[in-house]
């Protein structure tokens, strides 16, 4: 028996005037413990993403949109651009483009987006084939680690597309997919990507739209064999499009009519003042729009700040408030105690003993306050997570424990001590004559 | 061994209460008697060191205690006296035998549970060691407090109306328990009390009247 023990004791004993301040404790801890865990896992997943794009070419609206749809794919499209007019910044010889990555949307395949582009796009993020080959020719997918764990696919495994990003409303049913490779887990947007050439996304739209013209048509008719028709006619040779965004630059009467939902595009050199301007220059002078991700993330970012400032007020206001209450708690306890710290003294503890086993138990309060806290705090991450692996596809952990975290717990054992101050100055200061005369 | 002389205390703005010199040796027992409000607890805190005289001396053992700093004499009241109370409290959120082993750990012994558990048998309590404090009879908490304050072996006891909330029969069981433990342990025993059922068992009697300064 020492005073760890005794002031543990004494905490299990009035289970009911520790449990306010426990409850309040637990409520601003868990608070900020979700907002520390969503922010670090946003903020990381964010950089990770926007790493290695300079630029977005899309179609004018909403340059947020913009990068939220073609960066980070959680938001829809702006709408699409001429494949004409983004040609140019697909010509090796740009003298400010070191690579411009096409992006073609608009199908998914059970919530998970298919994205028509090129082999460039795996690149951005140093993607590493998993199992299988990455697309060699149309209607071949490549699929994030994340995408075919969730729906169990194989190398060789075939599926048909849905037409938009939610839920099936239109299916391309004639153009099935066949999985050609799974990358590696690579904690970018990648994991949850279905990646294809931009002609196949093309093509199924093709179909899409030619279904909907043939409403009343037979069925049967083989819309594939059409378009490889289309394709077989189709002079000069179609360049090659499939792994290297550099084709795009070539003219070809297929393309014509062609559109890109955006343009990925990776700066030479960061600093020339041309490069600079470009983004000013694009959105003076052409039909389309250009956003810096970058710009774009921290505007976003500082926007939820405000929200995320004020969430954290509020935690920070509910464990003052629960310093309070651990000081009321301790304080009223004192009034009951008095006889027994008198008696503590009569058996031989010294003043400062007293002042220590109060500490203590303001020091227990605060420990378990916010021990649970971050308990809850995770418990909440792991609801939340679930949420928004839902809504938006993105991975989160409940299992991450940030150095934020024992800063917490630091920050709390300093509300115990401050709560646990004054009585514990009076118990020190107990006049223990007079409170055994009043028995 | 107890040497008491020329003790004076006050209260803050009231006249000062003199006390009677007297002197109790190695193992004996002694009844301090008087008429409620003469001084009787007062005196009793003063030698437990709860209390610091206005003047005069208290020697227990070869300590004047006096001499002693707040942190020693609390040391000392720890190691070298046992308090007895009227009405026994305890510290509620501990069990019967925790209570016993949280003197042992504030002055500074060893715990030793097997001491407790033999006090307690002799006590005859023994089988209340995981026992709630609240849940004990009257005696039974009367014995538990006589345990407490003989842990430590203390040379001086010092018993504050032991007896009064008791019934005959335990108030003559509880005197009697105090004194085996007292000559037992070797120490000496100062009972406070206007307890007149004790008067016959005390020879040794110090007698306190409502004495103030004139």
């Amino acid at each position: 028996m020492n005073l760890l023990g005794l002031s543990w004791q004494n905490i299990k004993a009035k289970p009911l005037n520790t449990l306010l301040s426990l409850m309040l404790f637990i409520l601003g801890v868990g608070l900020i413990t979700v907002l520390l865990l969503t922010n670090h896992q946003v903020a990381g997943k964010f950089d990770r993403n926007l790493k290695g794009i300079d630029l977005v070419l899309g179609a004018k609206g909403s340059p947020l949109q913009l990068i939220l749809c073609s960066v980070f794919h959680i938001d829809d499209p702006t709408g699409n651009i001429k494949l004409e007019e983004v040609r140019p910044f697909f010509n090796k010889k740009h003298p400010l483009i070191k690579k411009a990555i096409p992006l073609g949307l608009g199908d998914s395949y059970k919530h998970f987006r298919i994205v028509g582009t090129t082999h460039d796009y795996l690149d951005v993020y140093q993607a590493e084939v998993g199992s299988g080959k990455l697309w060699q020719q149309d209607f071949e997918v490549t699929l994030g680690a994340r995408v075919a764990k969730e729906l169990h696919l194989k190398v060789g495994d075939t599926f048909v597309s849905a037409h938009g990003f939610g839920a099936a409303i239109t299916q391309h049913e004639d153009h099935p997919f066949t999985v050609s490779s799974i990358l590696k887990p690579n904690g970018s947007v990648l994991d949850q990507l279905i990646l294809t050439s931009v002609p196949s996304v093309w093509k199924s739209h093709e179909g899409h739209s030619h279904e909907e013209e043939d409403h009343d048509h037979n069925h049967d008719h083989d819309h594939a064999h059409d378009i490889i028709d289309t394709l077989a006619n189709a002079t000069p040779p179609l360049p090659e499009v499939v792994k290297n965004s550099r084709g795009f630059f070539q003219k070809h009467p297929d393309f014509e009519e062609k559109e890109l939902t955006s343009v990925l595009i990776q700066y030479k050199n960061n600093t020339d003042i041309r490069t600079l301007n470009m983004p000013r220059s694009i959105n003076a002078n052409t039909q389309m729009m250009a956003a810096a991700p970058a710009y774009q993330t921290s505007k976003l970012f500082e926007m939820i700040g405000v929200g995320e400032k004020a969430l954290r007020a509020l935690a920070f206001l509910i464990i003052l408030v629960s310093g309070i209450s651990i000081f009321i708690s301790l304080f009223n306890s004192l009034k009951d105690r008095a006889y027994e710290l008198a008696l503590l003294r009569v058996m031989g503890s010294s003043r400062t003993k007293l002042f220590v086993l109060v500490i203590i138990e303001g020091l227990l309060m605060a420990l378990i306050g916010v021990l649970l806290g971050i308990l809850a705090g995770h418990i909440g991450m792991m609801v939340l997570a679930r949420y928004m692996q839902e809504s938006y596809q993105y991975d989160f952990s409940s299992l991450l424990f940030l150095k934020e975290e024992v800063y917490l717990i630091v920050g709390a054992l300093v509300v115990g001590f401050v709560a646990a101050l004054i009585p514990a100055i009076r118990a020190s200061k107990l006049e223990i004559s007079k409170t055994l005369a009043k028995g | 061994m107890l040497n008491v002389t020329n003790l004076q205390f006050a209260y803050p703005n009231a006249k000062p209460i003199i006390f009677p010199d007297f002197k109790c040796g190695e193992g004996e027992k002694a009844l301090i008697l008087g008429q409620s409000g003469c001084g009787k607890t007062t005196l009793l805190h003063l030698l437990a060191g709860l209390l610091h005289p206005k003047q005069g001396s208290i020697q227990i053992g070869s300590q004047k205690i006096e001499a002693l700093s707040g942190r020693q004499l609390d040391q000392f009241r720890g190691q070298h006296i046992g308090v007895v109370f009227q009405k026994p409290h305890f510290i509620k959120s501990l069990k019967a035998q925790k209570n016993i082993a949280i003197a042992q750990y504030l002055a500074n012994k060893k715990p030793n549970l097997k001491r407790i558990q033999d006090l307690m048998e002799q006590l005859g309590i023994g089988h209340k060691t995981n026992a709630n404090v609240q849940a004990l009879s009257q005696g039974e908490q009367q014995r538990l407090a006589i345990a407490r304050a003989l842990i430590n072996k203390p040379q001086l006891i010092l018993a504050d109306e032991p007896t009064s909330a008791l019934d005959d029969k335990n108030c003559a069981e509880v005197i009697d328990l105090l004194e085996k433990q007292a000559r037992e342990n070797g120490a000496t025993l100062l009972v406070v009390t206007h307890d007149q059922r004790l008067k016959d068992r005390f020879q040794n009697q110090i007698h306190l009247e409502a004495l103030t300064t004139h």
